[in-house]
């Protein structure tokens, strides 16, 4: 069967096209009912963990999820019990230590360990500390006191700081943001992490990291208060805690990897500091900088802390949206300008051995970039996967097999393709 | 086309006969993770249980010294600060009082207070228009910062709804007025919150007052961990026949951070029944001491104009 969008051939049974990942089986040509990073979950569809996780499977991604609920659910309870300084500590650091266990599960730091996790973690870390206690201790300080002495019933809105106002909700969000890219970006422009997939979750990391070492610093006075442990404004601060350690930490993050995954491009090599960059970097600043005047003004109105959570929730979905769309569309048209240029064989984000999708453990063609049973992206596989599909570890171009064929690496027996496909589906069965 | 169950060790017998050892086996998708299910979760809730405890031994590890809530003074002109055992004892000390709710209550309009505010932007010192002398016990407030030097019979702010003059001392500013309310604050840290109202009872005790307007004052979203001491009267003096304080410190917080903070309010009742209330406030807590003798002008001048005395 020949795909209608690059006229790759491909068995009859195949529901997308193993180039270009272009829907066979009529109706979602676009492909907007099925999200090419995890073919379970549509386009559309508010998934967390696929979304600031791509390197996961469908049956992994339960693992975070439930590991951050655990959590969740723990540090919450600290809350209630009014153990303010353990609460905030685990809230703050709960998604950035969840993205390190990913980085290690998925093998995405591959042989630089070392400098993704000082890259991204510590120095990102330390950036956000200089920054945070510029603005809230060093220079602003005063400006900052300005924003706690107004209040609702101190004059409302009418007593708010403009000063103030500009400087934590527009230029700190555009600083921070800076630092948030400097070392994302540096890692995404390393060969081995030049994919759109890498530089988002570079992204995800840093930003996290960020918004970590930032909420140390901002709430500092919880860890120098006079009472370790608290009965007083308790549901206040369960909205903060769920702030920092859900909301916060994840447009942080999901704004930097935006930023940082059009850094990386969606074609071979990243595309570096392009138009396209500084239009998402610019989306980035402006989720923070609307993030952060929603929050400040809002905190005028009743119940504002609550407000601000369910606003930081509007902006965080709006970003998740914008990088399921973005990557969606990156690796659809990567595949297809791909296959436009030749038979894959020359394409290291191709299948190079047959092997089996991490996804759903159907048989990958050679030179697929899509599954051809669930439509899943080979990109978004975890690291070992790619190892195993021949992406890294063989170089590209070597005993490729012609496309839509099972090819496998010379050996010492003989099977034709048919026998091997067949003798696959004889156990499946 | 549903995904198989197999791993490597089950790929089937006859598979196994027919196919060359190159060829693929089955993988199972757990195979192309470093970790399992279990270590997973095991990993991340042990690292956040891990930064917690660490974050439990920086909470005990950098308590600092209480500040002291012995700042209560005697407005109206000596600025005495009372004896600390005048006080009640810090602590988690609730607000006492079962007068009837003041009038004050429902006109600190704190879910009103964005509708229409009549903010009158910043005014400077020595635009306030205030009328008449200051208590002659209080010291001159001397300007600081090469700011324009105060003439204090001209700085100050009117709460319009009672006439009551609130003294803004040089190189503040008022954020904030409207007819029963003055925000202001010195750019360092330190704010002043008056309000006034007229309750036409002369008998209303200054101490219910504050007592009766506690989370208006000190909202209890933002003013988490509080701690105040008891209210303390004071001496009525002029006009004034009844006088209260209370001192307190919280940690201020909202979405983007939190401070320490540490103030007192005053609240007096004039014999026409008319209630002035000041809020003197400063952050970060431990600064209090420090920032305390240019807030007491604030409570001087004010309280004694409110009294008749100025």
């Amino acid at each position: 069967m020949a795909c209608p969008t690059c006229s790759s051939d491909n068995p009859e049974v195949a529901s997308f096209c193993h180039r270009c990942g272009t829907s066979l089986r009529g109706g979602d040509a676009l492909r907007t009912a099925t999200y090419a990073v995890q073919s379970a979950e549509g386009v559309t569809q508010l998934a967390l963990i696929s979304t600031v996780m791509p390197h996961t499977s469908r049956r992994s991604a339960d693992n975070y999820r439930w590991a951050m609920i655990l959590s969740g659910v723990l540090i919450l309870g600290a809350t209630v019990l009014g153990l303010l300084p353990i609460a905030i500590a685990a809230a703050a650091f709960l998604v950035p230590l969840t993205y390190l266990v990913y980085i290690d599960d998925v093998n995405l730091w591959e042989e630089a360990p070392a400098a993704v996790v000082v890259g991204l973690f510590v120095a990102t870390g330390a950036l956000s500390v200089l920054v945070s206690l510029f603005f809230f201790d060093w220079v602003f300080d005063a400006q900052w006191a300005q924003v706690a002495g107004a209040g609702p019933a101190r004059g409302g809105i009418g007593s708010m700081s403009f000063p103030a106002l500009l400087i934590f909700a527009v230029l700190l969000p555009v600083i921070a943001e800076v630092a948030k890219n400097v070392f994302a970006v540096l890692l995404a422009a390393r060969p081995q992490f030049d994919d759109m997939i890498d530089g988002l979750t570079f992204g995800v990391a840093a930003g996290t990291a960020y918004a970590a070492f930032e909420t140390c610093v901002v709430y500092a006075p919880v860890f120098t208060s006079q009472t370790f442990q608290t009965d007083q404004g308790i549901s206040s601060w369960l909205v903060v805690v769920l702030n920092v350690m859900v909301i916060k930490s994840l447009i942080y993050g999901t704004a930097t990897g935006i930023a940082v995954a059009s850094f990386s491009g969606k074609g071979e090599a990243y595309d570096g500091f392009t138009p396209a960059y500084f239009a998402n970097f610019g989306l980035a600043v402006g989720a923070n900088v609307a993030y952060w005047l929603g929050v400040r003004l809002m905190a005028y109105l009743p119940f504002g802390n609550a407000l601000g959570l369910i606003w930081g929730f509007a902006i965080l979905a709006a970003l998740m949206l914008k990088i399921r769309m973005m990557l969606q569309v990156a690796l659809l048209e990567a595949a297809v300008e791909a296959a436009a240029k030749g038979d894959g064989s020359d394409d290291k984000r191709s299948t190079f051995v047959e092997t089996f999708c991490p996804e759903c453990e159907n048989l990958l063609l050679t030179n697929a970039s899509f599954c051809i049973v669930c439509g899943t992206s080979v990109r978004s596989s975890s690291r070992q996967a790619r190892s195993a599909m021949g992406m890294s570890a063989v170089p590209a171009g070597v005993g490729a097999a012609p496309p839509g064929t099972l090819a496998l690496p010379p050996a010492e027996g003989d099977v034709t393709t048919t026998e091997a496909a067949t003798t696959h589906e004889d156990g499946d069965a | 086309m549903s995904a198989p169950e197999s791993t490597p060790d089950s790929t089937p017998d006859n598979a196994a006969s027919s196919t060359p050892p190159s060829a693929p086996s089955v993988k199972s998708s757990d195979e192309y993770f470093n970790s399992s299910r279990l270590k997973v979760i095991g990993l991340i809730t042990a690292a956040t249980v891990a930064v917690g405890a660490l974050g439990g031994i920086a909470g005990v590890a950098f308590d600092p010294d209480p500040v002291p809530k012995d700042h209560v003074i005697q407005p109206g002109g000596d600025s005495t600060r009372l004896a600390p055992q005048s006080l009640g004892s810090p602590g988690n000390s609730s607000p006492r009082g079962h007068a009837a709710r003041s009038p004050f209550t429902s006109r600190v309009p704190s879910s009103d207070a964005t509708a229409s505010p009549s903010s009158v932007g910043s005014v400077s010192p020595g635009s306030g228009g205030l009328g008449g002398s200051s208590t002659g016990a209080t010291e001159e407030p001397t300007p600081d910062g090469g700011g324009t030097p105060c003439n204090q019979s001209a700085c100050g702010a009117l709460i319009e709804a009672t006439d009551v003059a609130i003294y803004v001392p040089p190189n503040w500013t008022v954020d904030f007025t409207d007819e029963n309310r003055v925000f202001q604050s010195d750019g360092n840290g330190s704010f002043s919150f008056a309000f006034s109202f007229a309750s036409g009872d002369p008998a209303t005790a200054a101490g219910d007052v504050i007592t009766q307007n506690m989370d208006n004052l000190l909202p209890p979203e933002n003013y988490t961990q509080l701690q105040t001491s008891d209210v303390v009267q004071l001496e009525p003096f002029g006009s004034v026949v009844s006088i209260a304080g209370i001192e307190y410190e919280a940690l201020w917080v909202d979405n983007q951070g939190s401070v320490s903070i540490h103030g007192q309010i005053y609240v007096g009742v004039r014999q026409d029944g008319t209630v002035l209330g000041i809020l003197i406030e400063h952050v970060p807590a431990e600064d209090f001491e420090a920032a305390f003798n240019d807030l007491t002008p604030i409570l001087d001048e004010s309280f004694g104009r409110f009294a008749g005395l100025g």
